[in-house]
């Protein structure tokens, strides 16, 4: 039934009609479905009619006479990204970039409505069709004639003035780049004005100010503003403005407007929503003006005074009534612009001077963090502007696509897309005054606020949210399909096209996916269709070297510069198929009379792992076969005369793979299997899974491939190669592959999902902050799939608790008098009156103190640990003996409960602070039970800063400190240094190689210094209550001197940081900064005053070679450094000061 | 090479009035127009369905499109098929109403030549022919706007191309539709006169005589109407649910090849290689700038069949004045 004429017929006229057909439509439907059956159109006709889905109400939105299975289209082997369903993306035109990897060409994609909802604007202007008497034009008064000629008794014609149009329309904008916006709104607005009916013509004209005087420009002239004055007062003004510039504070726009507004009637049209207004330098229309005529020119209305309700006339034309591009206000004002009864309509007082101490305000906020912003705006803008900003946060941001997104909207409004530009969440790109297009500008998110979107709503909100804006980016795409050709305006945009002369960067963010059918309208070439293989006269094979040169001109496949093999396999008087491979992929190539003449040489091309296994098959009687690639992969012939048997043809193939048949790829390949045939055949249980780590380890163990296309790997759908994928990225990440990383997380497949979130968990601190900032969105994302769907693998899911808590390093502050809850773990009953110590002093300063039972079995354990995440400060009193748990049920090793306790607290970002007794000479720690103790209490030297104490008073005195005096809980100095880090990429070789690098070493030199400072400080105040002895103050004094020298030496790096560049330098900058970073945390709690003058020592002597910016001295003073650092960890002889 | 210049300042002026090279096919004025229109017009299935779908339901049909995607051509393409006679065709603008449509009255012509007819003779006239020279006077001064005629021919139905219609007025096009539903209209200057003339023949387009009854043109038959919009203006809902709509798509490039060979390819219908490569030309251009059908067949036209042979700049310099965009 769907395939006859008369189904077709009925469908497209239902869906033209539109959701909400009368009866007389549907009657309509229904006749013709008779009329047609009758003419026998019901019977199915062979055309092929894909077009089988029900109809939905969604269909009926945009009429889709389309059908989509008009065209067919070449199936795809240039390697373009492609959605499964067929579709391609499009990007928009600024994403065309010289050094891009994605062939692209242009196509018209039907634009958005610049003014949206103009019927209604037609009808809300409607009152303006009254006609005036003409005082040129005459015509012919019939009746008058007739009765003139009555009482002459002769032939008298009567003229009247013939009714003319009243006003004509000049729209004033201001000339700005703010306003260059909105010029295709403004177009379409003058457009739609002179094609009312109801005004004589629509002039746009710009203004701008030129040495303090008010300039005119339409596009082809310049005019005086007076030119704009009409004595007999038909001539309408409007201001078309957001009600953002400075120029609204100016004399010569008031002026300009008291001129016009003597004269005729003038308005303001505000681009931007009511509720925007008060933000606006215009201002909320508090005054009310009062119009008794139709057209009174603004001077000559009556104002409301505000307080009493007076009425008075109005002194000048300064109270100009305000208006927007909303259909509603549109219609009032234009009831009021040509009432004949008093009616009272919003106006605005314009500044005749620039009122003192106002300067031109920003109408946003720009200050504060992305997620403050977007509040701000949330608590601003309309539902539909927030909804629109939501969507547009995932694409690429010109004006053409936001408009296009407004087309998928149910309600679109001009107001919404004025609420998004002017929201402060979004900056221009493109460089101010460049000569583009606006349809061309680029603009984006300030950073941080994309991500921001992402997260800043509640869980159910999001996915109300995610619904509709889903529904909104599928209209756009019906839209977008539906008009594609036919539509008036459009804007050039960009698809894959591995024929097209542009290129567009794999990082590029598209807008809107499209069917793939969709591109073939304008561009791309016709399809291949199979001919019959007809070598014509004259044709000749291409050569082995020929083949490859083909192959290599053919720039949609490898990119890669290796050399390629070729091997011939089949050979006919019409045909011969080769086999060309580089060190990536395999290339089929046929060349035949067919395939020359289709330019189709290359009939498959793949990664080597499509295309491995490889099988072929001799059966007598057929022709001879090989298959590359798993079940399913078609068969190509091959020649039995060129290979004898069909192993001869394996091997000869297999030989061709990088590496050979021993080499990695094919034993990769081959474990791949291996484990696509374990998930097969083995039921879940702990044997298959140990089967599945010992194929991961085996993979692991082969040595690492060189030049994987990790790309190619990644998009194959066997599981067996995305854990090659998989495992290759737990030893090299790559962040492009963030997100395929997190599809294998929320799959279906358990153990990929884990091995992927134990890649991501090995990468995560080395990634950008950027990337940082997306693996936590995703972990979101990824969490709440995977709750939703009742996957709920423990380890998965508290790997995906450390991506969400890893981003946000918290720096908290204890002191400022912030309330905090804070949670205190210690070790055992020793520490017993230290703690009650500190729960008094923390209850003094006002913080919460969550207090701990005792642990007395796993789950309470658990319960504890997942206490580190409500509190805001964990405090570990670390003594020399602790306790022991078992962090498993069947983990027989016993770990010690305040280290459990102190990864925990690191792992969920928590600050930490460390309060730890120096050991007591009387206090011996016997070695086999607190060798943990002992272990754990150096590392935490090493990594935490530590705060020592020997006594109570000494204990009561850093506590308060450190609530008190803003002492840092965590090692801010070194944190602040290393989050350089997020901008400056790593690189493997020559540190100190740009100005930023030595820059960042001076930084921590100062880092250094500081920490050094301190530290002498405390030694001096601390001991207050006993006698310091002469010797240790003389170190004090020594320490500063040497302070004093470090910061004059990373001052003058900082001054000179271009002169102190190094060219070659053997220590990467990475070494430098990790061991300076350790100098600066050890100098920090080195228990022994006289170990940091040596170590302060030698960072002076590096400080100084760097001055000389040679590598030689450099690299001495590095080692220097570093054998003082190992040397005070290792042993534990004091060093002696020099 | 051979001057292909008619214009060339850098010649002596000819001695007598130049013979100009044939015109396009398209370029004909009047009558031959139309029929090539008619005849080169390639829709698609959807336009075809959508016709169809408007004669069987007699409903307008509203084709929305670029400039130069073939919006009139169909109509005559129809008419041509059907036998619906001569297209009558009606341009919109801002200004144009539905009276104009409808009908026109000269009052003044009347007055006048009644001054003239009294003028010249006295009163010596029976009443019976007095009334039937007023009956064919009132007729004189009164027209048929295409509208009208297209509703009132005898030979119904007629084909009616209101082109444009996106250019008018707000009302016109609800308007236009209450008359196709009412099934009728009266003319109140025959109205008037309706006791003593009750039959009026009045001119209508392309000098047909319309019997007109006592001042109200009923018809039986719809006229087969197309309406052409740029999509320059939303229509009401109420208006768009009247109509049969569809979207006219620019032709890929198959069908370009085909518009082509209709116009220049004769019996064989085959396309020559240097067809082809303006046609792949056109395409690629037509990707950045709006380019309508029209400017194709010009570029093939001044290319290949004006027989002047171009030298490479030349021909590219041409190509770029044939395909400038349209703008928009």
């Amino acid at each position: 039934m769907n395939s006859s004429a008369a189904a077709r017929l009925c469908r497209a006229h239902l869906l033209a009609i539109g959701p909400d057909a009368d009866a007389a439509s549907l009657a309509d439907v229904v006749w013709l479905a008779l009329q047609l059956t009758w003419q026998g159109a019901a019977e199915p006709d062979g055309r092929a009619q894909l077009d089988d889905r029900t109809l939905s109400p969604a269909d009926l939105e945009f009429p889709s006479n389309r059908e989509p299975g008009g065209e067919l289209t070449a199936p795809t082997s240039d390697g373009v990204d492609r959605a499964p369903d067929g579709s391609v993306p499009l990007y928009p035109a600024y994403s065309r970039h010289p050094f891009g990897t994605i062939g692209a060409s242009w196509i018209n994609i039907p634009a958005g409505e610049p003014l949206p909802q103009r019927l209604h604007l037609e009808r809300a202007l409607k009152p303006f069709k009254r006609r005036l008497p003409s005082r040129q034009q005459r015509e012919l008064d019939p009746i008058a004639t007739a009765e003139a000629s009555a009482e002459w008794r002769s032939i008298t014609p009567v003229y009247r003035a013939s009714p003319e149009r009243w006003f004509e329309v000049e729209i004033l904008a201001e000339d700005s780049d703010a306003m260059r916006v909105w010029d295709a709104t403004l177009l379409e607005l003058q457009r739609m004005l002179a094609r009312h009916g109801a005004f004589r013509r629509a002039r746009l004209w710009r203004y701008t100010l030129r040495n303090e005087a008010l300039v005119l420009s339409t596009a082809a002239a310049v005019a005086a503003p007076r030119v704009l004055v009409d004595p007999q007062g038909r001539r309408l003004c409007w201001f078309l403005t957001t009600g953002t510039s400075a120029l609204w504070r100016h004399p010569a726009l008031s002026d300009f407007a008291a001129t016009l507004g003597r004269y005729g009637p003038t308005a303001i049209v505000q681009l931007m929503p009511h509720h925007a207004w008060p933000h606006t330098l215009l201002g909320d229309a508090s005054d009310e003006a009062l119009s008794g005529a139709p057209g009174m020119p603004t001077a000559r209305l009556w104002l409301r005074e505000p307080f009493s309700g007076e009425l008075e006339r109005a002194p000048d034309a300064l109270t100009v009534p305000i208006t927007s591009l909303e259909p509603r206000r549109l219609a009032t004002w234009a009831r009021f612009a040509m009432a004949s009864s008093q009616v009272l309509h919003p106006a605005v007082r314009l500044q005749a001077t620039p009122a003192a101490g106002l300067g031109p305000a920003a109408p946003r906020v720009r200050e504060g963090s992305p997620r403050k912003r977007i509040a701000a705006f949330r608590a601003m803008a309309s539902p539909a502007a927030f909804q629109l900003l939501r969507l547009l946060s995932a694409m690429p941001l010109s004006l053409p696509v936001m408009r296009l997104m407004q087309m998928g909207m149910p309600e679109r409004a001009q107001v919404h897309l004025a609420e998004i530009l002017l929201s402060g969440l979004i900056e221009r790109v493109t460089p101010p005054g460049a000569e583009v297009p606006p349809e061309l500008v680029e603009y984006d998110f300030l950073p941080g606020i994309r991500e921001e979107l992402a997260d800043s709503l509640t869980v159910s909100e999001g996915n109300r949210i995610e619904a509709s804006v889903t529904q909104i980016a599928e209209q756009a795409r019906r839209f977008v399909e539906a008009y594609a050709g036919s539509a008036n305006t459009s804007f050039p945009a960009l698809v894959p096209d591995a024929m097209g002369e542009e290129k567009v960067l794999a990082l590029a963010r598209h807008f809107l996916h499209v069917n793939q059918e969709f591109r073939s309208l304008p561009l791309s070439p016709n399809p291949p269709e199979p001919r019959p293989a007809s070598p014509k006269p004259g044709f000749e094979f291409l050569s082995e070297g020929g083949i490859k040169k083909y192959v290599l001109s053919q720039n949609s496949l490898a990119p890669s510069t290796s050399e390629l093999r070729a091997l011939l396999i089949y050979k006919t008087l019409k045909q011969q198929s080769w086999l060309l491979a580089s060190d990536q992929q395999a290339i089929l190539v046929v060349d035949a009379a067919n395939t020359r003449g289709d330019a189709r040489l290359v009939q498959r091309s793949g990664s080597w792992f499509d295309m491995l296994p490889i099988r072929a098959e001799a059966k007598p009687g057929t022709a001879p076969i090989v298959y590359f690639g798993g079940a399913g992969a078609p068969g190509w012939d091959y020649s039995a005369e060129l290979f004898p048997s069909p192993s001869a043809l394996e091997e000869a193939l297999v030989a061709m793979v990088p590496g050979g048949a021993d080499g990695a790829i094919v034993r990769l390949r081959k474990l791949a299997l291996e484990y696509d045939e374990i998930r097969a055949h083995l039921r879940p249980s702990p044997r298959r899974t140990n089967a599945m780590q010992d194929v991961v380890n085996r993979m692991a163990n082969l040595p690492p491939l060189s030049g994987l296309d990790l790309g190619l790997a990644a998009s194959n759908a066997a599981p067996g190669i995305q854990l090659i994928a998989i495992v290759s990225l737990q030893r090299n990440f790559d962040p492009s592959q963030l997100d395929w990383l997190f599809e294998r997380i929320t799959g279906d497949q358990a153990f990929l999902a884990y091995q992927a979130a134990l890649s991501l968990q090995r990468a995560s601190p080395g990634l950008s902050k950027q990337d940082r900032l997306r693996m936590q969105r995703l972990a979101i994302e990824a969490k709440g799939k995977l709750l939703a769907a009742g996957l709920a693998d423990g380890n998965v899911h508290s790997l995906l608790d450390e991506f969400v808590a890893s981003p946000r390093p918290q720096r908290a502050r204890i002191a400022g008098g912030v309330y905090r809850r804070v949670l205190i773990n210690t070790t055992g009953w020793t520490l017993a009156s230290y703690r009650t110590h500190a729960v008094a002093l923390l209850e003094e300063f006002g913080h919460e103190v969550v207090d701990e039972a005792p642990i007395e079995s796993v789950d309470q354990l658990k319960a504890r640990l997942a206490r580190f995440a409500t509190c805001d400060l964990v405090l570990l009193l670390v003594g020399t003996s602790g306790e022991y748990v078992q962090a498993k049920r069947a983990d027989p090793n016993p770990v010690l409960l305040i280290e459990l306790e102190y990864r925990e607290a690191v792992r969920v970002r928590k600050p930490v602070l460390v309060m730890m007794r120096e050991e007591d000479d009387s206090e011996s720690m016997d070695e086999g039970a607190s060798g943990q103790m002992r272990r754990f209490r150096q590392m935490l030297l090493i990594e935490h800063k530590v705060q020592l104490f020997r006594s109570i008073n000494q204990f009561d005195g850093l506590l308060r400190r450190a609530l008190r005096d803003d002492v840092l809980v965590s090692d801010q100095g070194v944190e602040q240094v290393l989050q350089r880090r997020d901008t400056t990429p790593p690189s493997k070789t020559g540190g100190l190689s740009s100005p930023r690098q030595v820059e960042e070493v001076a930084d921590l030199l100062s880092a250094f210094a500081d920490q050094m400072h301190e530290r002498v400080m405390r030694l001096v105040r601390a001991d207050n209550d006993r006698l310091m002895p002469e010797s240790d103050l003389e170190v004090a004094r020594i320490l500063l001197d040497v302070e004093m020298e470090l910061r004059q030496r990373a001052n003058h790096l900082y001054t000179d940081a271009a002169a102190c560049v190094v060219s070659k330098l053997d220590r990467s900058q990475q070494d430098v900064r990790t061991l300076m970073g350790s100098a600066v945390s050890a100098i920090a709690k080195m228990p022994d005053v006289r170990g940091m003058v040596l170590l302060a020592r030698r960072l002076l002597g590096l400080g100084a070679a760097l001055a000389t910016g040679l590598p030689a001295p450099i690299l001495d003073a590095i080692e220097a450094v570093e054998q003082t650092l190992t040397g005070r960890w290792q042993d534990h002889t004091p060093s002696q000061p020099v | 090479m051979s001057n292909w210049k008619i214009y060339d300042p850098q010649l002596p002026p000819a001695a007598e009035k130049r013979v100009l090279p044939p015109a396009p096919p398209w370029r004909q004025p009047g009558q031959g127009r139309e029929s090539v229109l008619a005849t080169t017009f390639r829709p698609d299935l959807e336009l075809v369905d959508a016709v169809n779908t408007a004669l069987y339901l007699r409903r307008p049909l509203l084709l929305t499109g670029r400039p130069g995607t073939g919006k009139s051509a169909l109509v005559h393409s129809v008419a041509r098929q059907l036998c619906l006679g001569t297209v009558i065709e009606w341009a919109i603008n801002s200004r144009s109403t539905l009276q104009e449509g409808l009908y026109q009255y000269d009052a003044l012509a009347r007055l006048q030549y009644i001054q003239q007819l009294n003028a010249h003779r006295g009163g010596e006239i029976s009443g019976e022919e007095i009334d039937a020279r007023e009956a064919e006077e009132l007729g004189m001064f009164l027209t048929l706007g295409p509208l009208g005629t297209a509703l009132a021919s005898a030979r119904a139905p007629r084909a009616l191309l209101v082109d444009e219609i996106d250019k008018s007025d707000v009302d016109l096009p609800n308007d236009l539709l209450n008359v196709l539903d009412t099934g009728h209209f009266v003319i109140p200057e025959l109205k008037r006169a309706a006791e003593r003339h009750p039959i009026v023949k009045i001119l209508a387009r392309d000098d047909e005589r319309i019997e007109v009854k006592r001042g109200e043109i009923t018809f039986t038959e719809y006229p087969f109407v197309v309406m052409t919009s740029n999509g320059e203006r939303d229509f009401p809902a109420p208006f768009l649910r009247r109509c049969v709509q569809c979207q006219i798509r620019e032709p890929n490039e198959t069908e370009l090849q085909d518009i082509v060979a209709a116009h220049f390819g004769g019996a064989a219908g085959a396309l020559s290689d240097a067809e082809r490569q303006i046609v792949s030309e056109f395409v690629k251009t037509r990707g950045t700038v709006n380019l309508a059908t029209d400017q194709l067949l010009n570029a093939v036209h001044l290319l290949l069949k004006s027989g002047a042979s171009l030298s490479p700049e030349d021909r590219k310099r041409v190509l770029g004045t044939v395909f400038q965009g349209l703008g928009g």
